[in-house]
């Protein structure tokens, strides 16, 4: 099967979002990246290529700059910070802890109903609006022009050779599979399997000689975080007081956190494993970004 | 009584995104031949002198116990090689329309008035009066902050992207008034009002700032805001950016918007200090104080609830404030309980 891409290469972004998920900081939330994608699709819809769907989105992160500070003999990093601008009696207001990051990162993105001959519209539409839209709450500085690319899944090379565009960075990949393998063998609760697979155990041990050796390692291998995925609802849909959209229900919501992995593209093979998209679980009131691969592993 | 600003969500994007500004050095005749600046942490012996209680001032055993101490400290600090005399400081700052529309917003009231307002502002005026000022404050250099002090020469080189590049003498502009007239000056401001008014998608302008400030001078990037930075020992921690010293993007994009010469007590000779940064409250940091209070009904918010549902403001001055503060950006909502 053939599939359309679209190469969004070196999106160099400034004073991005970094909250990761509301407990911890780092790269910023896949919800951010895939609302931003349909930011963009919105975008295109105005400016008459209504057929156009980005259905996915997979993202290489090439360098990422945390805003914090660890002086030496600090024993946690801390934020740094940006002050508020001065209140009207010219006094200074509370500061706002808001962890920042600067970041550069390739986007894939997937798309359908494209029309051929519209390439030339749509990616000039595409280079244009990318440079005034934000991304993760941060100022785009600079991006290179779009690629458009069409891959023969059956044909290896062909994704090989699109994967490689990805390069040098690290995609994000789901890894929620592990956690509900814990959750389900183990029988941990979720925030348990969460943290096992974060947290670094240091193991001593004693040779028939009495020496002592130590080894530091983790559950499982891979380059593993917390991210936030979606929203879980709390609440029935109806209307709240001074809500955003007024034609648009509102529901109250909290953020859904699983695990995803950092992986260099070149150990990708197929694209269903990075390629992130939405999917509203409306009987169970959850609102996903999800990966197909993960979410055929784990038989949702 | 009039229809009411019934937005409780309100939130513009800035419409000028300056970029960091980093530091390099290099030399006046030779520019070619460029180095980034690094960040040198140092450790030295202060002295004591913050004013003293009066008991210890009053009793000399007790005070040349107290400063005999070690102040030990130490800082961050950042310098010209001594072969460089030329700081050169070179930033992009991306130009937006879009000021016609909130990126969050909420109130049917004000959705139904304020497009149209502001349309009609920018029919009317094309922002050329804040462009213009925008583009001296690119021209005289005023973003280089300390390091525009005492330079001998400065000379700014704006490249708007058509591949013209546009060379002004930053000390033939004054930091007090908008009052100059070039040829290149109105150029750049022309396609500032252009990117603002929509009439270009936008405009990305890359600037560079050379300042002769002398041999191995010290340089003055952006202090990093850390808080809880209880256990390390540098007390003073300043902003780099791959190892090459920089200034904020906010200390940059407040330097361009420093416009405001419409504030009550500008032209008042004892309180006037020129031209302050575009601020809801006219605040200025290094002095703590808000020149545009509400008491005085000059600032943001009161005249930005009339201006947005139609009303005729008194002058034109106070459009120019409210407009400067939307291409600002901010979040201007108000509470949904009164």
């Amino acid at each position: 099967m053939t599939r359309r891409l679209l190469l969004i290469p070196h999106l160099q972004i400034h004073n991005a979002n970094a909250m990761s998920s509301p407990y911890t900081i780092g790269f910023p939330a896949m919800t951010a990246w895939l609302g931003g994608v349909h930011a963009l699709q919105r975008h295109l819809r105005q400016q008459g290529l209504t057929d156009i769907e980005l259905t996915g989105a997979a993202i290489s992160c090439h360098r990422f700059d945390l805003q914090t500070h660890k002086g030496q003999g600090d024993f946690v990093h801390s934020i740094v910070g940006t002050a508020n601008p001065l209140d009207k009696d010219g006094g200074r207001p509370a500061f706002v802890e808001e962890a920042r990051c600067h970041l550069e990162v390739s986007l894939l993105i997937e798309l359908q109903g494209f029309d051929t001959d519209e390439r030339e519209r749509l990616e000039a539409t595409l280079n244009q609006q990318l440079c005034r839209m934000k991304w993760a709450g941060g100022d785009v500085l600079a991006v290179k022009p779009v690629e458009i690319h069409t891959v023969d899944e059956d044909d290896d090379h062909s994704v090989r050779k699109l994967l490689n565009r990805l390069m040098l960075g690290y995609v994000l990949v789901e890894r929620r599979e592990l956690m509900v393998q814990v959750m389900r063998d183990e029988g941990r609760d979720a925030l348990d399997a969460l943290l096992d697979f974060l947290k670094l155990m240091h193991r001593s041990e004693q040779d028939e000689n009495g020496k002592v050796t130590w080894s530091s390692q983790r559950k499982a291998p891979g380059w593993l975080v917390p991210i936030a995925v979606g929203f879980q609802g709390i609440s029935e849909l109806g209307q709240a007081a001074n809500q955003r959209d007024l034609g648009t229900p509102h529901r109250f919501a909290e953020s859904v956190v699983t695990l995803g992995e950092f992986k260099m593209p070149y150990r990708i093979t197929n694209l269903d494993d990075v390629l992130w998209q939405y999917h509203a679980d409306t009987e169970r009131n959850l609102y996903l970004c999800r990966t197909l691969t993960a979410a055929n592993l784990i038989g949702d | 009584m009039a229809a009411k600003n019934d937005a409780t969500v309100l939130a513009f994007e800035k419409k000028l995104v300056p970029s960091d500004g980093y530091l390099y050095g290099t030399t006046w005749n030779d520019r070619s031949n460029l180095k980034p600046l690094a960040l040198t942490p140092k450790s030295v012996r202060g002295t004591i002198s913050n004013r003293l209680k009066p008991a210890l001032q009053n009793d000399p055993l007790k005070l040349n116990a107290e400063v005999e101490k070690p102040n030990l400290q130490t800082v961050d600090a950042c310098a010209l090689a001594e072969d460089q005399d030329t700081l050169k400081l070179s930033f992009t700052l991306k130009v937006l329309g879009g000021v016609d529309k909130p990126s969050a917003c909420n109130g049917p009231n004000f959705n139904a008035s304020y497009p149209g307002v502001a349309q009609a502002y920018i029919e009317q005026e094309g922002f050329t009066e804040l462009a213009k000022r925008y583009a001296v404050n690119i021209a005289n250099a005023r973003y280089l902050w300390r390091n525009r002090v005492g330079a001998e020469k400065i000379e700014v080189v704006v490249d708007t992207g058509d591949g013209e590049q546009l060379v002004f003498d930053a000390k033939q502009f004054s930091l007090r008034d908008f009052n100059a007239a070039n040829m290149d000056l109105q150029k750049l401001a022309g396609k500032i009002a252009d990117a603002l008014c929509g009439r270009l998608p936008y405009l990305l302008i890359s600037v560079e700032a050379y300042a002769l400030v002398g041999k191995a001078q010290e340089v003055y990037p952006s202090e990093e805001l850390i808080l809880g930075n209880g256990k390390g020992d540098k007390s003073k921690i300043l902003y780099a950016v791959n190892g090459t010293a920089a200034l904020h993007s906010q200390k940059i994009g407040n330097a361009i918007r420093t416009i405001d010469t419409w504030y009550p007590g500008h032209d008042d000779g004892a309180i006037g200090i020129g031209p302050i940064a575009i601020e809801p409250y006219g605040a200025v940091t290094n002095l703590g104080k808000a020149f545009r209070t509400p008491k005085d009904k000059a600032d943001f918010y009161s005249l930005f609830d009339r201006f947005a549902l139609g009303e005729k403001l008194s002058n034109k001055d106070q459009e120019h404030y409210v407009m400067a503060v939307l291409v600002r950006g901010g979040v201007f909502g108000q509470s949904g309980k009164e």
